[in-house]
């Protein structure tokens, strides 16, 4: 499903399997569980960097294990939505810089999962961002929309995002100020994102405080995520 | 396969016509397409036309003769201060573009002249904006005409545009070339004479109206996106205010200076 490993100072979870990496709630825990794991390690000074193997970064949640639900397929649907909050919300708060090496398609919660990391690289060659739900008839969970409002900035990019369901490549993405780095290959994609997880963790910094200011600054998911309590800054006094 | 131009109706300020699923509101005449009760009027039963019309898979909108709108008709309005113009040409033109938020279809703005203060927010509240190339500019002129700018128009207009891009319309009363818009990221594309414009909005209209969304999926989308702006308008929390010359309009108060 996937794995943890630590190379140097960046810890690498990687969704294994040459398959879609869908959201269903076995992989949704493994991820939580990798991520707690990354929060358990007490080494200052550290960075993640996601990526996945094979065509696909994920292509969101598992309608399929959802549709076999029969009459409980909704309750299914709401199920996978709220555990991926929680990773979303791990991910929004976790103590040290995050980099998603996007290396194939990410749609819906995948494209999500991304948005979630500080920092997106992304294979230019093949694969692109997109947010499915207009497409299919589904509605945005509240936190998507919000983690949208706060990463995507520009209207028009907002716009081709939500509104015209635009399959997006990655020099596309970069030039709509949608992602950082466009890359040749899965391979150099990877590289890059190590590299700059090792640039920001070499830069030694307090990872409460980093993640503090990572709620600050993106604050609309962050509230809506629950992440913000109002005696913050008075309660590292 | 090219659908045929139905003309549907016409009225004194606007005419509707559909082709295939997409309906075309375009502003008739030769003058400046200044917005006043009775042309607001018109363009709000031609929107609840499309609204209401279970085929209707987009919306452009476009304009005859050089001028997409200029706004507002400052004339009407000076002379109806004492019959509470300001309310009354309020209500039409804020519910004429929370109607357009709310819309449940695609909106393309196909802009072939100047669009100044109220004309300019028109065209900003459609998801998609082409221009002609030419002596059109795009203008927010209220800095200019000494009008405090409402939170309820405020809101729209930031819906839409960068903080860079905000200072340059907002602060600065900018006026914008379709050119300029374009690299300013105001709107989608620019074309050399109206006909291309009008096409190219009709065509890409076309192609979002086969995706096949659903109109409740789309207006709930578009409202996330551009989240509050509907809330704004409708919560009307500022009053229009002019500072003219020798008098102040507050509202529907007149104040002598």
């Amino acid at each position: 499903m996937c794995t943890l490993e630590k190379r140097g100072h960046v810890f690498v979870l990687t969704l294994t399997g040459d398959g879609e990496h869908r959201l269903n709630p076995t992989l949704i825990d493994a991820i939580q569980d990798a991520l707690r794991r990354v929060r358990a390690d007490p080494t200052p000074g550290s960075a993640l960097v996601t990526t996945a193997k094979g065509k696909f970064f994920s292509n969101g949640f598992d309608l399929n294990w959802a549709k076999a639900g029969g009459s409980a397929s909704q309750e299914r649907v709401h199920q996978m939505s709220s555990k991926f909050e929680q990773i979303v919300a791990d991910l929004m708060s976790l103590p040290m810089p995050t980099v998603a090496a996007v290396t194939g398609h990410a749609s819906a919660a995948g494209c999500m999962l991304a948005l979630s990391h500080d920092y997106v690289y992304m294979r230019k060659d093949r694969g692109f961002l997109y947010m499915s739900e207009l497409d299919i008839g589904l509605p945005f969970p509240d936190y998507f929309m919000a983690m949208l409002r706060s990463k995507i900035a520009a209207p028009r990019a907002r716009r081709d995002v939500v509104l015209r369901a635009a399959k997006i490549k990655a020099e596309e993405a970069v030039e709509m100020g949608i992602i950082d780095e466009a890359h040749s290959s899965p391979g150099e994609t990877v590289e890059a994102a190590m590299r700059r997880a090792e640039e920001l963790a070499g830069r030694k910094w307090d990872g409460e405080v980093y993640a503090s200011i990572r709620k600050a600054t993106f604050s609309e998911i962050s509230g809506v995520l629950g992440l913000v309590k109002k005696l913050d800054i008075a309660s590292r006094l | 396969m090219e659908h045929q131009m139905v003309h549907l109706h016409q009225w004194p300020a606007c005419r509707l016509e559909r082709r295939g699923r997409v309906y075309i509101l375009t502003l008739t005449g030769a003058d400046d397409h200044r917005f006043n009760p009775p042309s607001l009027d018109d363009i709000l039963t031609a929107l609840k036309l499309v609204d209401q019309a279970p085929d209707a898979g987009a919306l452009v909108t476009t304009n005859e003769g050089r001028y997409f709108s200029n706004g507002l008709d400052l004339k009407w309005i000076k002379t109806n201060l004492s019959h509470s113009a300001l309310d009354i040409i309020r209500d039409k033109f804020e519910g004429m573009l929370s109607f357009m938020m709310k819309l449940g279809i695609p909106t393309l703005a196909a802009i072939c002249g100047h669009a100044a203060a109220g004309g300019f927010m028109l065209a900003l509240v459609h998801d998609y904006r082409f221009m002609t190339n030419g002596k059109g500019v795009l203008y927010m002129s209220e800095l200019d005409h000494g009008m405090y700018m409402p939170r309820s128009l405020m809101s729209v207009i930031k819906s839409k545009l960068s903080p860079v891009s905000l200072r340059e319309v907002v602060l600065k009363a900018r006026k914008f070339t379709a050119s300029e818009a374009l690299e300013f990221r105001i709107i989608d594309g620019v074309y050399d004479d109206a006909a291309k414009t009008i096409d190219t909005a009709i065509v890409e209209a076309e192609k979002l109206v086969a995706r096949g969304w659903k109109r409740d999926s789309y207006a709930n989308l578009r409202a996330g996106a551009f989240p509050e702006v509907i809330e704004e308008i409708e919560a009307r929390r500022d009053p229009y205010v002019w500072r003219l010359k020798g008098f102040s309009v507050i509202g529907n108060l007149v104040f002598k200076q």
